[in-house]
């Protein structure tokens, strides 16, 4: 059954030029749920590179500004585009050269899988 | 001479006129308000404890406390709070069994949606293509505007900003 999710995120993952990875973690960033192709930096899929936006949107809550909902990061040849969907957090991994906007779309097709496995979460 | 003026109810003065001073308790306003409120038969039966004050000031030092802890922006914490490996590898395998329960009670399947512009494809696809005739007529429509904008000058008459009722 986790395959069938696997394969959905797979077909998002296709779905957009560029996207090379999509993982949902929970506030740690030990992964519930992790699809990536070949050319996904092996370093941004790591528990302490996926957690620490856990603490920095928690932090980034704290302006006056209401609540952090994403943090996207650029680097010289990736983005990293991180979700607070709280319990869960969603880090989209992406080339540089990858729409941004079409990635902070993702989220309204991730919905109903969000909407799943926060019940992973909250039951542990 | 400074430390017997406190012993001979100066203190007691100022509370009685009600003017703060150095000295007067600034979490300590709702007891102040209890005290001057007009006396009843009421607040005769039931007097106000003496032991609230000191307690009611913990709580919102507390209170004030915690809140002033949340809000500080503290980058310092998010280094050195790393896990443990096989907690780590503990929790994913639990997290893959979970998905799998939760994934196998769920009825429908997972299909990609189509792009959120369009509400209603069968009708966008079923409509009749544009001829070419219509399409020629836009290009050429649009060609002209371009080439009327580009032709568009500013001839320079007056100054925009003019001084307004200045004598």
């Amino acid at each position: 059954m986790t395959e069938d999710l696997k394969t959905y995120l797979n077909k998002l993952i296709s779905s957009v030029e560029g996207l090379l990875a999509i993982v949902i973690t929970d506030r740690d960033g030990v992964p519930v749920v992790k699809a990536a192709t070949e050319q996904a930096p092996e370093l941004a899929l790591r528990p302490n590179f996926l957690g620490t936006f856990g603490m920095a949107t928690d932090q980034a809550s704290k302006l006056n500004l209401s609540q952090n909902k994403t943090i996207t990061s650029m680097y010289k040849n990736y983005q990293v585009v991180q979700m607070n969907k709280s319990p869960l957090l969603v880090t989209l991994i992406a080339t540089r050269s990858a729409n941004t906007g079409l990635l902070l779309e993702m989220d309204n097709y991730l919905l109903d899988v969000l909407k799943d496995l926060q019940q992973v979460i909250t039951a542990s | 001479m400074g430390c017997c003026n406190s012993c001979f109810g100066a203190d007691k003065e100022a509370d009685y006129a009600g003017i703060p001073d150095e000295r007067s308790r600034l979490l300590g306003s709702t007891t102040r308000t209890v005290q001057t409120q007009p006396v009843s038969g009421e607040s005769l039966s039931s007097p106000v404890p003496t032991g609230a004050p000191p307690k009611d000031e913990q709580s919102a030092l507390t209170r004030i406390l915690t809140k002033t802890a949340r809000n500080v922006i503290d980058v310092a914490t998010i280094e050195g709070q790393g896990m443990e490996q096989h907690e780590y590898h503990e929790r994913a395998r639990h997290y893959g069994q979970k998905v799998n329960v939760v994934m196998a009670n769920k009825n429908k399947s997972l299909k990609p949606f189509l792009p959120n512009g369009v509400s209603a494809p069968q009708i966008v696809l079923a409509a009749q293509p544009i001829s070419v005739g219509d399409i020629e007529l836009i290009s050429n429509a649009a060609f002209k505007a371009a080439k009327a904008m580009k032709d568009v000058k500013v001839q320079h008459k007056e100054d925009l900003v003019v001084a307004f009722g200045v004598p």
